[in-house]
């Protein structure tokens, strides 16, 4: 088993990795948990991996790699011959897959999970979730997903007619948004988003990260 | 079987004048030899001992070669004379009105109505086959794709400028470009691209025959780059943009003056992060390893912004191989030019 993956399920950024590697059809790996309610990710034996002191981190043989973005782009390279193609079939698919990676980074994520801190991991390490924040980035996501909507009426999937590391790297975000923050109504509103979240959302492959996230509680 | 040979390609009229003769005269029983003047097959020796001006068509007829496409219909139309149209009607004086509108076509029409097509077509090629960068080199963003272009030795793009500060990036046309109205947006003939790390990606793979190799060698590299890439987007960028906004941009775009709170806290944050790269550094030459790679140069416009625009050069000037880095990445050819673009931009502006 040369893979471990450190991280935990219920964590965002750790079922974006688990959701590719499921993509990927990927088996042999090991989930090694990471108890950030003792601190473990900022102790040093961590932090010599991931110095910014956060998970997900990926072992494989003697390469480490932090940010789960670049782990899901390393699976999808890995693992090119099996699974999903996450990143299409040709260059221009893949320019395509990119920019809307780089969307959801830059445009997406900011807003939706500065909404999901608030309101579900502030209060979770015992803090009052800021509601004014909340109110300005629901504003500022409504606009966002206009364009997502506009978009989707003409794309079945973000990058074309093939679902992608783009659609995927939605997932995780967009679940806590929905069915934990509660504030899913930008989602379920949309005609076009809201067929496109229930089609990425029913995967086998986000199947198995939820499975794993319940199995936690 | 076919001792008729035409040498070209039916996009050109010149050939398709032979083409048409053969056809109105019931002659099938040709050969067409594909000489394809983007790829050069006309400028090579076989083809020159045929053509020696280097154009098409080129004919034969057995071992007899004839060129110029006018000569060779008129060759046709005495061959298979007993056969298809009377292509010179019937009398001498039928051939002599032939003759003459065959030298107004050649002499008056030709010359005028092919100009017009060439200009046409130069136009359409250039807005094909361009590389076009939609945005303005003030923009962080947009030289971060002026200096992908750059390392991968790709001079050939067009700057369309889209101007923040004139709303350019609201107008309609623009959004259909770039739906969120940022710049900049990408052009590769028809094929639009947006986000300037997306558009560096591309730019990558389609040039990775040439220029630097920004992704170093094997998939550890890779990774390693794209690592750093992430680090660059969801760690760096978005503090260093914060201090740079508040401090240089918060009066000119939102009409308020800095918000000194913000800054503090952000260059609490910067301060953190900097230590890791400079701990970073301190084993590897760049951030992936021992070569400069596309995770370098995400981070060279914002830095440039950060020290020689914001000020607060004594964040790197105090971490000796930060700063090392730093020196050796903002000397690079790539970021030399863009500055010289950003600064030919400015003087326009005056």
């Amino acid at each position: 088993m040369t893979i471990k993956i450190y991280g935990m399920p219920y964590s965002t950024c750790t079922a974006r990795v688990l959701a590719t590697i499921a993509e990927k059809e990927v088996e042999d790996y090991e989930l090694v948990p990471v108890d950030l309610s003792v601190g473990a990710h900022k102790k040093p034996e961590f932090l010599k991996m991931q110095p910014f002191g956060m998970i997900p981190v990926l072992q494989d043989s003697h390469l480490t790699i932090y940010e789960s973005r670049a782990i899901a782009r390393y699976i999808s390279d890995k693992f090119e011959s099996q699974g999903t193609p996450l990143f299409g079939k040709t260059v221009k698919d893949k320019a395509l897959v990119n920019q809307w990676l780089e969307v959801e980074s830059q445009n997406y994520n900011p807003c939706v999970s500065s909404i999901v801190y608030q309101l579900v991991f502030a209060p979770m390490h015992g803090r009052q979730g800021d509601e004014t924040v909340v109110k300005q980035q629901l504003e500022k996501l409504e606009k966002v997903l206009d364009i997502y909507e506009a978009h989707l009426s003409k794309n079945k999937y973000l990058a074309g007619d093939f679902f992608s590391l783009a659609d995927l790297s939605h997932i995780p975000y967009t679940y806590y948004l929905v069915n934990v923050a509660k504030k899913g109504d930008g989602i379920t509103s949309r005609k076009h988003v809201s067929a496109w979240w229930e089609d990425i959302s029913s995967r086998a492959s986000w199947k198995t990260v939820t499975a794993k996230m319940n199995a936690k509680v | 079987m076919a001792s008729l040979k035409v040498y070209g390609k039916a996009y050109s009229a010149n050939v398709t004048r032979v083409l048409t003769t053969l056809a109105e005269k019931n002659v099938d029983d040709y050969q067409m030899v594909p000489i394809d003047l983007f790829t050069g097959g006309n400028k090579t020796p076989e083809y020159l001992k045929l053509q020696p001006f280097g154009q098409i068509p080129a004919f034969q007829d057995g071992d007899f070669t004839l060129y110029e496409s006018r000569a060779i219909a008129r060759y046709i139309i005495d061959k298979y004379e007993g056969q298809g149209t009377a292509l010179f009607g019937k009398t001498v004086r039928d051939k002599a009105l032939v003759n003459q509108w065959l030298e107004v076509e050649s002499q008056n029409y030709n010359p005028c109505a092919w100009k017009i097509v060439v200009l046409t077509l130069e136009e359409k090629l250039q807005a094909m086959a361009s590389l076009k960068v939609y945005g303005k080199a003030y923009s962080a963003n947009v030289t971060r794709v002026l200096t992908t272009l750059a390392e991968k030795n790709v001079d050939d793009y067009q700057m369309v400028p889209i101007d923040l500060l004139t709303g350019a990036n609201k107008t309609p046309e623009y959004l259909k470009l770039q739906p969120f109205g940022q710049i900049p947006a990408f052009q590769d003939g028809d094929f639009t691209l947006y986000e300037s790390r997306a558009i560096a990606r591309y730019i990558s793979d389609k040039y990775e025959g040439q220029g630097t190799a920004l992704f170093g060698k094997t998939v550890r590299d890779k990774a390693l780059v794209n690592q750093w890439l992430e680090v660059e987007s969801q760690n760096y960028n978005p503090c260093v943009w914060k201090i740079v906004f508040e401090c240089v941009f918060s009066q000119m775009f939102e009409g308020r003056p800095t918000n000194e709170a913000v800054v503090k806290e952000q260059l609490e944050k910067l301060e953190k992060i900097l230590d890791v790269y400079e701990a970073q550094l301190t084993h590897h030459k760049y951030l992936a390893g021992d070569l400069f790679s596309l995770a370098d140069l995400a981070h060279i416009p914002v830095t440039n912004n950060l020290i020689n625009v914001a000020k607060k050069g004594e964040l790197f000037a105090s971490r000796k191989h930060l700063n090392a880095w730093w020196e050796d990445i903002s000397s690079r050819p790539s970021w030399q030019k863009v500055v010289q673009i950003m600064q030919a931009e400015q003087q326009e502006q005056k």
